[in-house]
């Protein structure tokens, strides 16, 4: 009994450890956000809401906030649209290829993202479409390609295909099994892919940082300059809010949808 | 609901031969059963008949119409899988309305005939659940409705008791029988199990290596198989090799293994060589010796294995013959326990022993 007990202590601990790593920081910024005084101190020896109102003093933060929420949306539909016939291919049929394309994709992706910033904003400057809404967007589908990918290609494989086939012998043509039977079987797939390449979309620095000039510019840019001029804490009142924000929409999803946890590695 | 033919029927995957010329005839409103070990091509068969596959060669027809080149979904074919493919997403109610809906039937009548379909399997009062909240039996029974709705030509059913425990196939089979019965509808069921076969179909067809071996009522199969392999994979069986020794009127004497002579009630010509089938329960089991009677041999007792109705006596003789016999229990007194090593006697009247030619 006592190897139980010491099995289970171990992995105790270890559990307490991962929650205390990923919790902490949020932690730390929660309570910075409400710091009284000007530079960031921990713990903080008096509390304001001060740095929530000069939110809207980091310059263009409102602009460049619904800049990123379009990119990441336009670039995370595309994607998830573009990843379900790309499943469906991996999944459902053989072709030349397939593996390579297959660990290609399902594989986190393998360059570091500076140099696909440079290697895309090279690419888009012979274009001629660099440091455009085109190319933001596109930098971002590149970016975001493999998560619906394996999200959905994950669903896919917990589904019978056999319901297809019955569907079918009842009356329905393919376009009707995709529609009535394919598709809602996919929605947690479908879901949880959009929401991942939604979320890397938006918070993503090190591709925009290449892609973007003058009045486009993106919130974690906009993000970013201002705490390279200043030392206090509005970054974190605005990541407190930015925290706040996603954790609702993801249990909202997660309960609404019953999205299942398709984790994903990066 | 139709008649269904299948004429020289033929399906290759590469140099594979799956099906090799099945030919099959369904008649209108009966139930057959395609019997056959697991790989014989009984499944392809099915989807060849649901056009999930098309045939490399051959015809299928409804009512004399070939259905050949059309697809799955204009065939009018209702399915019912082995896992159900129940659709996940959608209540019992839905899943049952699902072929109707694609047939654009008018919503009221939608309806009635939905109540009627879950009425029928007695399901009327769970139309609202979801499939994962009901269990194997319901949902099968789901399954069953939602393919009977579409007042289909031919009912395919794949392994349809396969997933369900002992008690629950027992009720299934006598409920799937009444169903079939009621609607009238021509129905093929797919099965390896042999028990399933006999007691759900009018006709069985066996299956071996991608053709029809012989096609019966249960009885005749079972009491008159035509060949060795047939009576072999249905139930339990002696197979006995031996020689024609003597003619007479009412039969002849086949002497097997220089052992023993047994008498069969076919003719047959001396100097033939044949093999002999017997059922296991044929065999008349006494511990006296039964003085003066044909066909009986003597042997001992060296397995017993209960079956709660009857108990399986594997014997052997002297010569080292070896025979099954089953014996059944009436009663609830010891005086039908067997041990191991005990002597007996084993009978079997002459027409109860086939002759099938070597």
């Amino acid at each position: 009994m006592s190897e139980e007990r010491d099995f289970r202590l171990v992995v105790n601990v270890l559990g307490w450890a991962a929650m205390a790593f990923l919790v902490f920081p949020v932690i730390v910024t929660l309570l910075v956000s409400f710091n009284g005084s000007f530079f960031i101190e921990f713990p903080p020896s008096s509390y304001s809401l001060e740095w929530y109102r000069n939110i809207a003093n980091i310059n263009k933060i409102g602009e460049a906030t619904l800049i990123s929420l379009l990119i990441a949306t336009i670039a995370a539909t595309l994607v998830t649209v573009m990843a379900l016939g790309t499943a469906m291919a991996i999944v459902r049929y053989d072709f030349a290829g397939k593996a390579a394309l297959t660990s290609f994709l399902l594989s986190p992706v393998a360059v570091p993202i500076v140099a696909i910033g440079i290697a895309l904003v090279q690419f888009f400057i012979r274009l001629d479409i660099a440091f455009t809404w085109y190319s933001l967007v596109i930098g971002h589908m590149v970016l975001v390609a493999a998560y619906p990918v394996r999200t959905i290609v994950a669903s896919m494989t917990l589904y019978n295909p056999n319901i297809e086939e019955a569907a079918s012998s009842l009356g329905a043509n393919r376009w009707v099994v995709f529609w009535t039977v394919t598709l809602p079987q996919l929605k947690p797939g479908i879901i949880s892919g959009f929401l991942f390449a939604f979320l890397i979309s938006f918070d993503n620095y090190p591709i925009s940082i290449f892609l973007v000039r003058g009045g486009l510019t993106t919130m974690p840019i906009e993000l970013f300059n201002y705490i390279s001029q200043n030392f206090d804490p509005t970054p974190a009142a605005f990541s407190t809010l930015y925290i706040l924000i996603i954790s609702l929409v993801i249990m909202f999803v997660e309960k609404r949808y019953q999205v299942i946890s398709l984790s994903v590695g990066r | 609901m139709a008649r269904l033919d299948l004429s020289d029927l033929c399906f290759s995957v590469g140099a594979l031969d799956i099906l090799r010329s099945v030919n099959l005839t369904v008649e209108e409103g009966t139930c057959l059963a395609l019997l056959g070990p697991s790989g014989c091509g009984k499944t392809t068969t099915l989807r060849c008949i649901a056009g999930f596959v098309q045939p490399t060669s051959g015809s299928i027809s409804f009512n004399g119409q070939p259905v050949v080149g059309v697809p799955a979904h204009k065939r009018n074919v209702g399915l019912v899988f082995q896992d159900y493919a129940l659709f996940p997403h959608m209540t019992v109610a839905e899943n049952v309305a699902y072929g109707l809906k694609r047939r654009s039937v008018p919503a009221a009548e939608c309806k009635q005939r939905v109540a009627e379909a879950l009425e029928l399997v007695q399901l009327d009062t769970l139309a609202d659940r979801l499939p994962r909240q009901m269990s194997g039996g319901q949902q099968q029974r789901v399954s069953l409705a939602r393919a009977l709705v579409i007042r289909p030509n031919v009912l395919l059913l794949d392994e349809p008791l396969g997933a369900l425990d002992r008690k629950l196939r027992d009720q299934m089979q006598v409920e799937l029988k009444r169903i079939q019965r009621d609607s009238g509808i021509t129905t093929i069921i797919v099965t390896h199990d042999q028990e399933e076969a006999l007691s759900l179909s009018d006709r069985v067809a066996v299956m071996f290596d991608g053709q029809i071996q012989e096609v019966g009522t249960p009885t005749t199969l079972y009491r008159e198989p035509g060949s060795r392999a047939v009576m072999e994979f249905l139930g339990a069986s002696n197979i006995l090799d031996g020689t024609a020794v003597s003619a007479e009127q009412d039969g002849s004497h086949i002497k097997i293994r220089d052992s023993h002579t047994l008498k069969v009630s076919d003719a047959l010509e001396s100097g033939r060589d044949v093999q002999l089938g017997i059922r296991p329960e044929q065999f008349l089991v006494e511990t006296e010796s039964p003085v003066g009677r044909e066909n009986s041999i003597a042997a001992t007792i060296s397995e017993v294995v209960y079956k709660g109705p009857h108990v399986e006596l594997y014997v052997e003789t002297e010569q080292g013959l070896r025979l099954l016999a089953q014996r059944r229990i009436r009663g609830i007194a010891a005086q039908d326990t067997f041990v191991i090593g005990q002597s007996v006697f084993l009978t079997v009247e002459p027409d109860a022993i086939l002759v099938f030619g070597r």
